[in-house]
């Protein structure tokens, strides 16, 4: 109880008036006084007593919210304690009254007891309202808490206007107040929902606790009115509260047996209400716990457990769909590929992609194995949904034996894109009702989001993985480049080197064989990326290590062509141009084994060595050194010898034009006046200003040996 | 993006796949199913026409390059016609003349065939 300083002003406020209305009511019986006007302003004066009081006891309660059942409780309880009092203070003060039938205390003990026993009962009235609101309070619904504040309204006017009874169109209006209050009890049937709430074992408590309250109120509805015992006892200190005890006895009657047959009426459907809260539940809680987990095993996991006990399903199972991949030769190649490919149809799948079952409940892989569910497949892809119902249904898809009655597979899509099929069994033929499927499609879209997410945020793992890898094959693959080109007094050198992507197959390599020779050599390994690296890092092994040993170009090209072609797959190869220069005489001694010509400008005029020879891997080692040609040439001052790859020429425009070998030798031509350095830039400037930001298809690599 | 397709006609002893638009990594795929299928049903005699094809890359090459030694091992061939003057400089650069066939037209590589 707070004992706090307005809470005391109320009681002190109403013991005061109690004295007062005790000393009025001694004279009262002493002289048997019945003014009745002074009687009214008795009465009336009697109700301020109990606003106070109620304004203590409302301030008391528990201001917390309780929950149905704990209110019912509460009204037991004080409902008993009432019913206790008016019983036996009826008892006590029985026909201790006068001869006219209305109670009148005979002497000041009577009095002392007659005016307890109105405090104490009008107390309870008091707080077995406020429980009562408490309960009409649980749910925000504002006609409901209208409806309860009416009756009190009414109730109270015909509390006060019974104070006036004396005369008889007050009583009359006192008596309509009534019937109105009573008739708006009744209507509280439709205010009840918090029974439809209630689990089932819940409402056979709520009943069992409404049968008690009807017996208990209605026994003290009985008991209070005016010419009951209890009642004439309050009567005699209060009319009005007499009354609107009266009242409120009558509505906590009539409610709590509405509330009996209503729960009644609801006890049956609470099995079904109770699933319908269980879906719910789960679809709050799968939404919460697939949309916050990255990781697919789980999401996917999750989802097939949830949906089986949900929807108490015999089986469950989730098939995911991988993406169609080119593979085959293309992709052993190395060339690089632009995602996945598609099928026709962009979002739409249909069975030639492949279904892998990701996650099962109650079956396995190797069950469902057993059975080929390309007709359910086939029509999922194209509709919505597919429910089979019987066995006829099970026979038309081909799936006779299955070990379930009804199925259904609705598909897991969002944003216009599938991941895969939702399956569903039960033991029963015709299991899947239109809530049903409701239900399991609520769930797959959830399921099907949170798995698109996911399927996405490892990608980009990877993705991330993956550019990181790159970018340190990257600058290895830097390392193997060499760093400068010698430059003498006789010749000078330069050369570019560009990757289409992080890492190439173009090879550029130069070594200084003794004081006099130099070797320099250009190749392209075909396809592009990471397996087109490797070959190229291979390449400068064996250009270090047997360009030295060997005695001329073609003897190179020959062990060249022997030490990749066992490593080389059955449909790759490497071209290769490879320069001998003698740094006193100027004569350079070439091979070509199937790359592009040999530019060489010579006063101002082009010409291409085009020497016989195969690529690398393409002929058998025999027939290979049976091609494969030298030629010898003899630089002259201002000379420039350019060996290039293929990635000059295919560089495009935006319009798709290619660079092409006239534009290229017509450049080189001229440009052949500049060094070595300025050649290089020219060129670089050309193939920037022609691409226009294009993409190059190829790897770029232009090595430039000038005269001097 | 670039298109192709194989078309693929039987002719006496041999059989002519007629290649069309573009040759690369992408659609290098569908050229190797025109061989696996040809070599399933058993015909080793192979006239592929260039006459339609646009461009070829090395991927393109390579699917060349992967059968041939197992179609020559059943005693049959492939024999390249046709090639517009871009493809056969592609061809020509790398030594492909040394290892396979090469004809302006395919009646030369039928009459070839029919006349083994």
């Amino acid at each position: 109880m707070r004992i706090n300083f307005r809470n005391s002003l109320y009681l002190i406020s109403a013991g005061a008036i109690a004295v007062v209305l005790l000393i009025y009511d001694w004279i009262r019986i002493t002289i048997s006084l019945e003014d009745p006007v002074l009687n009214t302003l008795r009465d009336l004066f009697s109700i301020i007593a109990f606003v106070f009081l109620y304004a203590v006891v409302n301030s008391w309660r528990d201001k917390k919210q309780l929950k149905p059942l704990e209110s019912l409780r509460r009204l037991v309880a004080y409902g008993f304690f009432s019913a206790a009092i008016i019983s036996t203070w009826g008892i006590i003060l029985e026909n201790k009254g006068n001869v006219s039938g209305k109670f009148v205390p005979q002497n000041i003990m009577q009095l002392l007891a007659t005016t307890a026993f109105a405090f104490g009962i009008c107390t309870f009235v008091m707080i077995l309202l406020i429980y009562m609101a408490g309960i009409i309070y649980i749910k925000p619904d504002k006609k409901v808490r209208r409806r309860f504040e009416f009756f009190i309204g009414f109730a109270i006017a015909s509390a006060v206007l019974s104070a006036f009874k004396a005369s008889t169109f007050m009583g009359t209006l006192a008596e309509i107040a009534f019937v109105i209050a009573i008739v708006i009890s009744v209507f509280h049937i439709v205010s009840m929902n918090w029974i439809v709430f209630l689990s089932r074992k819940e409402k056979y408590k709520s009943l069992a606790h409404s049968f008690f309250l009807i017996v208990l109120f209605g026994y003290s509805f009985a008991s209070i009115g005016p010419a009951d015992l209890a009642g004439g006892v309050l009567q005699f200190f209060s009319v009005p509260m007499q009354e609107f005890s009266k009242t409120v006895f009558l509505f906590l009657t009539i409610y709590f047996s509405l509330a009996f047959i209503v729960t009644t009426f609801h006890i049956p459907t609470s099995g079904v209400f109770e699933k319908k809260k269980r879906e719910l539940d789960s679809y709050q809680n799968l939404s919460k716990v697939i949309t916050n987990v990255m990781d697919t095993s789980e999401v996917l996991n999750n989802t097939v457990s949830v949906v089986g006990t949900v929807t108490q399903a015999n089986k469950v199972w989730i098939e995911l769909i991988s993406e169609n991949k080119n593979s085959g030769l293309a992709d052993l190649n190395g060339e690089v590929q632009d995602g996945t490919k598609k099928s026709e149809k962009d979002g739409h799948r249909d069975s030639r992609d492949s279904f892998n079952i990701s996650a099962t409940y109650r079956t396995s892989q190797y069950e469902l194995s057993a059975f080929d569910f390309d007709k359910v497949r086939d029509v999922v892809c194209t509709a919505n949904r597919i429910i089979i119902q019987d066995a006829d249904d099970f026979a038309k898809y081909e799936l006779k034996d299955f070990p379930a009655k009804s199925l259904m597979a609705v598909p897991l899509a969002a944003h216009d894109e599938s991941v895969g099929i939702l399956y569903v069994t039960n033991d029963m033929p015709y299991a899947f009702d239109e809530e049903e499927i409701s239900t399991v499609s609520a769930f797959a879209d959830t399921a099907a989001v949170a798995i698109q997410n996911s399927l996405l945020f490892t990608k980009s793992i990877e993705n991330e993985r993956l550019q990181h890898e790159m970018r340190i094959a990257h600058e290895m693959q830097l390392k193997l480049l060499p760093t400068r080109f010698p430059s003498t007094e006789k010749f000078e050198t330069d050369f570019l080197a560009f990757p289409a992507f992080e890492v190439g197959g173009d090879y550029i390599d130069f070594l200084e064989i003794d004081d006099r020779r130099f070797a320099f050599t250009v190749g392209d390994v075909s396809g592009k990326g990471t397996s087109a690296a490797f070959y190229m890092a291979y390449l400068k092994g064996v250009f270090q290590s047997r360009s030295a040993s060997a005695k001329s170009p073609a003897e190179f090209m020959v062990a060249a062509n022997e030490a990749v072609e066992n490593t080389l797959q059955k449909n790759s190869f490497i071209t290769l141009i490879y320069g001998m220069l003698d740094s006193q005489t100027g004569e350079v001694t070439l091979a070509r084994a199937g790359h592009t010509p040999a530019v060489l400008i010579t006063g101002g005029s082009i010409e291409l060595i085009k020497s016989s020879g195969s690529a690398l891997g393409i002929e058998r080692p025999d027939d290979f050194q049976k091609h494969i040609e030298e030629e010898k040439i003899s630089l002259r001052s201002g000379d420039t010898l350019v060996f290039y790859t293929d990635g000059v020429t295919d560089q495009r425009d935006p319009d798709g034009n290619e660079f092409g070998e006239e534009r290229f030798y017509d450049l080189l031509k001229t440009l052949s006046a500049g060094t070595a350095t300025e050649i290089k830039g020219g060129i670089i400037r050309a193939l920037a200003e022609f691409s226009q930001g294009t993409d190059a298809v190829d790897d770029t690599t232009v090595l430039i040996l000038k005269w001097k | 993006m670039n298109e192709f397709k194989v078309l693929t006609k039987d002719s006496g002893n041999a059989v002519v796949m007629e290649l069309h638009g573009f040759l690369d990594a992408h659609t290098a795929p569908e050229l190797e199913k025109s061989f696996t299928e040809l070599i399933g049903e058993g015909k080793f005699n192979i006239v592929v026409n260039f006459d339609s094809l646009n461009y070829i890359s090395s991927a393109g090459l390579g699917v060349f390059m992967a059968y041939i030694d197992e179609i020559r091992s059943k005693h049959g061939d492939i024999k390249l016609t046709n090639m517009q003057q871009k493809v056969y400089h592609v061809f020509d650069l790398l030594g492909f003349p040394f290892l396979y066939e090469i004809y302006k037209d395919q009646d030369e590589a039928l009459k070839k065939f029919s006349a083994q």
